[in-house]
């Protein structure tokens, strides 16, 4: 410690923007907002400054300005979050989803003697390889690229998987400083420090969208299910959906592996309340059309329920 | 008719404990003539592994793999105000069950080095009970005001006369914000009888400086031609082009954490098709490939963490001494 | 059983999976191995079936392609996420003990008489009385069907499927057998069985819905 750039210091260990080189006279500002030691001002010509007890500590072109909080734009999908308890980096909306699919149904994988670095999503669904590219695009700037998986058969429609794939360095970097994948190659993780509310319900979304499920019966029963094969990031998202006021079930073994016994790795599962359905659909959602339709069929079912109900 | 130029030391000038301009009103300081010891070389293994004071799963001997010498960390302990008060009143050594040699490591955050005096450091060491120590750390910022590196560079030597007294071996520091700060410090340290130093590169090496300083300060440390001085690289995880050069770090054990698995110095994925399913025979391993332990992590993560920091110990080792 | 190693994960390369098995077997094949298990894990993407896969071979040559084809059939004609394969190496051959010689209408009839035995053992589970007052009781029992194939190229096939909707399941399985035998994987369906008896299931969830209490049991 104590050696090379003093800038990249404050930088990265104090969320600190860059130096201010006060040669010019002072522009007229207009406070923005207070919030406990801090204050955020807007300049006449655009911009914004942080202050902290009286000092600028950062200035910054974008700012969403909450009731209790207020949002800095960063760079590669992150905000800079300044409320009365402190600052803190948090990923953005479209971040969060984005590291949800990845957390689902993508890899970090690296090839370090052919230096590829690929952050990548393979899914079935057409639609989840077009988010991707979206949310890829609005976070990072970058265009996946874009493989198809085929089957070779004879005479039959061919059904394909798409593998969407980053490759650059900094964007494995970024997604591997935040902890979604590894240490083991197959395991997830949430990355509960940078998610705030709408973080939260983005990754949720962008989870259940590859790993989730909703079933139906013919005579009106289902289920909507998370599932993984990681124990721990299902605990991790669990927690989440408790944070934002779900009541989640326990999570349990997905009894197979009778063949051979007790030998197969097991993958887990836990289900939303049928209570929570709606609450489910209306603030976490999906983005897989099958999902969407069977939320519409929920919905329905419920809207008769409740009218039986009121009819009594 | 006294000189009273542009030059002429003002009352309010900040820099006038370092004039050496006289008058009727002033004496300059007289630079005192540094004291001098006879000492020894340390004797650096060429890797010489850090470890996590807090963290037992990097304490490796307690795996029965044996290296002679660690460097402990002092700001992980200061941090923790349990662990210092344990290590304080037992010894590094009979705190940690370690045999071999401990050499303190004073690299730490600026908000720690601005706290810490001589007095503070003299109670630490005698508490601690370290075989050797590096002198104290202190901050020199490319990008800051030179007198503020200048300033640092002089409290780092005040610091290296006053542990002389110390009856431990000392460890100089080469630190500075340009070559000419690196070379001044080298220089005061050898005529104060310093042969071993300790040149913290983390952040160097990140900031793409350490390719110019590098060669500079060891070919100032060859000129001190009554000087055998070694030279240990402190926070970097891969060798280097220059002979002479001694290495610590903590990566070993970073990268085990983070499933990394190391070949020839170099951490790959566990996943990565290079090495994924190449058996290796180290002590850690025993005839395992990475592929074991991805295996292992899903039924045991403590103990494929501790396969994975031993061989990635054992690697490093290998890779810095240069066997095969 | 000598060694077990999941040697592909979804998110690695499709064309990993022939690669990587043969990596391993190259290292961990000994003279003692008399079998070995090719064992994938998945999920229909529709429903999420659990769904599956195994196959028994002794020989060596075969792991690769086995593994890859598989992957294939589950992936595309299962329309199913695959979550692992895992490949098990054994010093003796088990597949003889994996044996499904029901027909499909005897496990439709042991389910029918299924749903009385596991009503009359769970009505008066603590967790059911607690939220059963006055209610109606649905019980709903995770199925546990699995499927024995005769095969060419491997000693045996055994498919595996794990849901709550009979319906659904069936069908899932129809399509991986008929995939599986058209592929040539696999030359006929030899049998049918339920995988878990009445006395080991034990209730997973119970959920209330209005008037309704839904006890999912497995």
């Amino acid at each position: 410690m104590g050696g090379g750039l003093r800038r990249r210091q404050y930088e990265n260990r104090f969320f600190q923007g860059k130096e201010v080189y006060k040669g010019e006279e002072a522009e007229a500002f207009e406070i923005v907002k207070k919030l406990g030691k801090y204050e955020i001002r807007r300049a006449e010509k655009g911009g914004y400054e942080l202050l902290k007890n009286g000092e600028v500590v950062g200035i910054f072109s974008e700012a969403k300005v909450e009731e209790n909080r207020v949002l800095f734009k960063l760079s590669y999908g992150m905000n800079l979050e300044v409320s009365e308890i402190g600052i803190r980096e948090v990923l953005s909306p479209e971040k969060a989803e984005l590291c949800g699919l990845i957390a689902a149904d993508g890899s970090l994988p690296q090839r370090r003697g052919k230096k590829i670095y690929e952050a990548q999503l393979t899914s079935k669904d057409k639609e989840l390889a077009e988010i991707y590219t979206n949310l890829s695009e609005k976070v990072y700037d970058i265009t996946p690229h874009h493989y198809l998986y085929y089957k070779k058969t004879k005479g039959e429609r061919k059904r394909a998987y798409h593998r969407m794939s980053i490759y650059s360095k900094e964007v494995v970097e970024d997604l591997r400083s935040l902890e979604l994948k590894g240490p083991d190659p197959y395991e997830f993780h949430v990355p509960l420090k940078y998610l705030d509310e709408e973080g939260k319900r983005a990754f949720l979304k962008g989870f259940f969208s590859g790993d989730g499920s909703v079933s139906l019966s013919e005579g009106g029963g289902r289920a909507i299910y998370f599932y993984s094969d990681c124990k721990e990031g299902l605990e991790e998202l669990r927690s989440i959906l408790i944070d934002l006021g779900f009541h989640p079930g326990k999570i349990c073994i997905d009894d197979r592996g009778t063949i051979p016994k007790k030998y197969s790795g097991p993958t887990y599962e836990f289900s939303i309340s049928e209570k929570e359905h709606i609450k489910f659909i209306d603030e976490i959602g999906s983005e897989r059309e099958e999902h969407k339709l069977k939320f519409q069929r929920i919905k329905s079912i419920n809207g008769k329920k409740g009218g039986e109900k009121n009819g009594e | 008719m006294y000189y009273t130029g542009i030059t002429y030391p003002r009352s309010f000038c900040i820099l006038r404990s370092y004039c050496p301009i006289k008058n009727k009103d002033r004496t300059p300081l007289q630079i005192p003539k540094l004291n001098m010891k006879l000492m020894k070389r340390v004797g650096f293994q060429k890797f010489v592994p850090e470890i996590d004071a807090t963290d037992n799963r990097s304490w490796f001997w307690k795996n029965e793999i044996e290296l002679p010498e660690i460097f402990v960390p002092l700001y992980q302990l200061l941090g923790n105000k349990e662990i210092l008060a344990k290590a304080s009143s037992k010894g590094l050594h009979d705190y940690l069950g370690f045999n071999g040699r401990i050499f303190l490591s004073t690299v730490m955050p600026d908000e720690l080095i601005d706290k810490l005096r001589t007095e503070n450091y003299f109670q630490l060491i005698r508490d601690l009970k370290p075989d050797a120590t590096m002198i104290p750390d202190n901050y020199t910022y490319v990008d800051d005001p030179l007198f503020l590196s200048w300033s640092q560079t002089i409290r780092l030597l005040s610091f290296a006369k006053d542990f002389l007294e110390l009856n431990i071996p000392l460890i100089g520091m080469v630190k500075g914000a340009n070559l000419l700060q690196m070379q001044w410090l080298i220089q005061k340290e050898v005529e104060m009888g310093y042969v071993s130093f300790a040149m913290p590169a983390r952040e160097l090496i990140r900031d793409h400086l350490l390719g110019d300083s590098l060669p500079y300060v060891l070919r100032i440390l060859r000129d001190q031609k009554q000087v055998n001085f070694e030279l240990l690289l402190y926070g970097i995880g891969h060798k280097l082009k220059y002979r002479q050069l001694s290495y610590s770090n903590l990566s070993w054990f970073l990268e085990a954490k983070h499933g990394s698995y190391f070949k020839n110095g170099v951490p790959y994925l566990l996943s990565d098709p290079e090495v994924r399913f190449k058996e290796c025979n180290c002590e850690a391993c025993r005839g395992r490939m990475p592929q074991d332990i991805i295996d292992l992590w899903l039924r045991d993560k403590e103990q494929a963490l501790t396969i994975l920091a031993l061989h990635n110990l054992l690697d490093m080792k290998r890779t810095l001494a240069g066997e095969k | 059983m000598v060694s077990s190693a999941v040697i592909w994960g979804w998110g690695d390369d499709f064309k990993d999976a022939k690669a990587n098995c043969e990596k391993y077997i190259s290292s961990r094949w000994k003279e003692n191995t008399k079998e070995i298990c090719i064992y994938l894990t998945c999920r229909d993407w529709n429903e999420g079936i659990g769904l599956d896969l195994a196959a028994y071979t002794s020989d060596k040559e075969m792991v690769g392609d086995l593994a890859e084809r598989l992957l294939y059939v589950a992936a595309f004609d299962g329309n199913a996420k695959v979550y692992s394969i895992r490949l098990l190496l054994f010093d003796s051959v088990v597949s003889k003990n994996e044996v499904c010689r029901h027909s499909m209408e005897e496990v439709e009839n042991e389910l029918k008489r299924r749903e009385g035995l596991i009503a009359e053992r769970f009505i008066n589970d603590p967790e059911v009385k607690e939220v059963a007052q006055g209610k109606k009781v649905v019980f709903i029992p995770r199925i546990d069907l699995l499927c024995e194939l005769e095969s060419q190229c491997a000693n045996k096939l055994v498919v595996e499927v794990v849901h709550e909707n009979f319906k659904q399941m069936r069908e899932l399985l129809d399509s991986v057998c008929n995939a599986l035998i058209k592929e040539g994987l696999a030359t006929r369906v030899l049998g049918y069985r339920l995988g878990k008896s009445v006395e080991d299931m034990k209730v997973r969830y119970v959920d209330t819905w209005g008037n309704e209490v839904l006890v999912r049991i497995a």
